[in-house]
């Protein structure tokens, strides 16, 4: 089962980043012996697994909740069902409430329908560390394009050739454009979180050459990663 | 150059996990059970004690710690990065104030450094006030998660509200302010209405035994589960968000509040 698992979730969530699912992970992390009671809700298809919510069964002040882990489907219709079992096991297990956290809330309104409520408890924060590591890993050979050279405040710089579809970390290069900022900002522009044109209009972003702003924009657009799927199992 | 002859880090050591659960049980108050701290610690994938818990002496003493969790996370590309996840920081009580915490995220980031990371992840509630001291450490927040929550038994999920509540630090000018919350939940089954009286003190909030009388209380909300719990997530996110959900609440008649001058005056101050 735990192959079709991360099949599915490498599947539904192929664009997203996230975190790597291993079984040794699933084990420790999602269905874990150490707790009271856990589960595996799933919906199977034809054969194909469809969907899975791995759950257990946690005390938190004093009250008991079913955790939902994760909850991971490959269509509405599949998540309502899982939300189904979960509810019903729920219900027989005479738990006080069921926590479902997600990211992205593709289903939004199908956990509503179910009777939901939904606030904002917890915040993902992301620190930058190594910017050449992450953008060596998105790098590809290209044969054309513009260089960027990136500084990043208390980071090496670095050289980039930004093509029309990919960019490729180079050692050296006499740069087209020079794009400064900081660390935060880079992650907030790298994740999606605000715009280009707003940074360099805060004053968070600096080009020496604002004639070739584009090669910038077209950077950023080849390396944003705006959707992270990193459900409740993978925090610590 | 005196604080740092003072200051000693280093990583746990063999024979010390039982001293470190209960250091972090004494902090958090409480942090979990012995089977939580088995599943990070001793359970969890590439995982060394040895290695990745970071502990914070000043003079000699166990002074605080935190701990590295690393992963590998899937860009879209399918390429893989090394990240890390920090947790479990603590300070203990007697050193609070020194800069235990500062030494131990430092020196969190600076390990998953060394050991290659591009990417440092951590995942703190809102109301923890951690989640406003991380971006001194070059944390910034990508996004927040929803949490979408079925209430199966009003009584206990309004008791988990308040404690919830009550690991809260408010701001400093609320202290000395009287609250009568009112919630109404309507379940499958019926509607139910919980009411609590409640006073911030030291900036946290104390359930309060006193005399319920409308006159004493400086903050009276009526609402129902949903809108409470949109208006608290308002307020961790900040002043403007939480201006907006009280005003939209109020237009349309989903929660009744009454206050004092006082509560005003300190309000306008935090």
């Amino acid at each position: 089962m735990i192959d079709r698992i991360i099949s599915l979730r490498n599947r539904v969530h192929k664009d997203d980043f996230r975190f790597v699912l291993t079984p040794k992970h699933w084990d420790v992390l999602y269905m874990p012996e150490t707790v009271e009671k856990h589960n595996l809700a799933t919906v199977v298809n034809d054969g194909e697994l469809k969907g899975y919510a791995a759950y257990y069964l946690t005390n938190i002040e004093q009250a008991r909740a079913y955790d939902v882990r994760e909850i991971c489907a490959a269509d509405e219709k599949t998540f309502t069902q899982l939300i189904d079992q979960i509810v019903d096991k729920s219900k027989k297990d005479q738990v006080d409430f069921v926590l479902l956290r997600s990211g992205e809330d593709p289903y939004k309104e199908a956990c509503i329908k179910k009777g939901f409520l939904s606030f904002k408890e917890s915040v993902v924060l992301v620190a930058l560390l190594d910017p050449e590591e992450l953008l060596s890993n998105l790098s590809e050979k290209i044969e054309n394009g513009k260089i960027l050279k990136l500084v990043i405040k208390d980071f090496v710089p670095i050289t980039i050739k930004v093509g029309q579809k990919g960019i490729e970390v180079v050692k050296e290069g006499r740069p087209d454009v020079i794009m400064s900022t900081d660390g935060k900002t880079f992650l907030r522009l790298f994740f999606g979180r605000t715009s280009l044109l707003r940074m360099i209009l805060n004053g968070k972003v600096s080009l020496d050459n604002i004639l070739n702003w584009t090669t910038a924009a077209r950077f950023f657009s080849l390396v944003r990663h705006s959707k992270l799927h990193i459900p409740m199992g993978d925090w610590v | 150059m005196r604080n740092e002859q003072e200051e000693r880090i280093r990583t746990l050591k063999h024979g010390e996990e039982t001293a470190h659960f209960n250091m972090l049980n004494l902090t958090y108050d409480p942090w979990g059970s012995e089977e939580e701290w088995k599943r990070r610690y001793r359970l969890h994938p590439d995982f060394d004690i040895t290695e990745n818990v970071v502990i914070v002496e000043k003079n000699g003493q166990w002074a605080g710690g935190g701990t590295a969790w690393f992963r590998e996370a899937l860009l879209k590309n399918n390429k893989k990065i090394p990240v890390y996840a920090a947790g479990s920081l603590y300070v203990h009580p007697d050193f609070r104030g020194k800069g235990v915490y500062s030494t131990a995220m430092r020196s969190l980031n600076q390990l998953a450094q060394k050991k290659g990371a591009a990417l440092g992840f951590t995942f703190p509630a809102i109301y923890r006030i951690v989640a406003v001291a991380l971006p001194k450490y070059g944390f910034v927040p990508i996004f927040y998660p929803t949490t979408n929550v079925l209430v199966l038994n009003p009584d206990k999920f309004f008791q988990f509200l308040i404690s919830r509540a009550q690991k809260t630090y408010f701001p400093e000018n609320l202290n000395g302010i009287k609250f009568r919350l009112t919630v109404s939940f309507n379940t499958a089954q019926d509607r139910r209405e919980i009411s609590g009286t409640f006073r911030i003190e030291n900036g946290q909030i104390y359930e309060s035994r006193e005399s319920q009388d409308k006159g004493h209380v400086d903050l009276t909300v009526k609402t129902e589960i949903g809108t409470l719990m949109q208006i608290i997530s308002a307020f961790y996110i900040g002043r403007r968000a939480l201006l907006f959900r009280l005003f939209s609440a109020s237009v349309m008649r989903r929660l009744k509040i009454r206050f004092s001058m006082k509560l005003f005056r300190a309000f306008l101050g935090f």
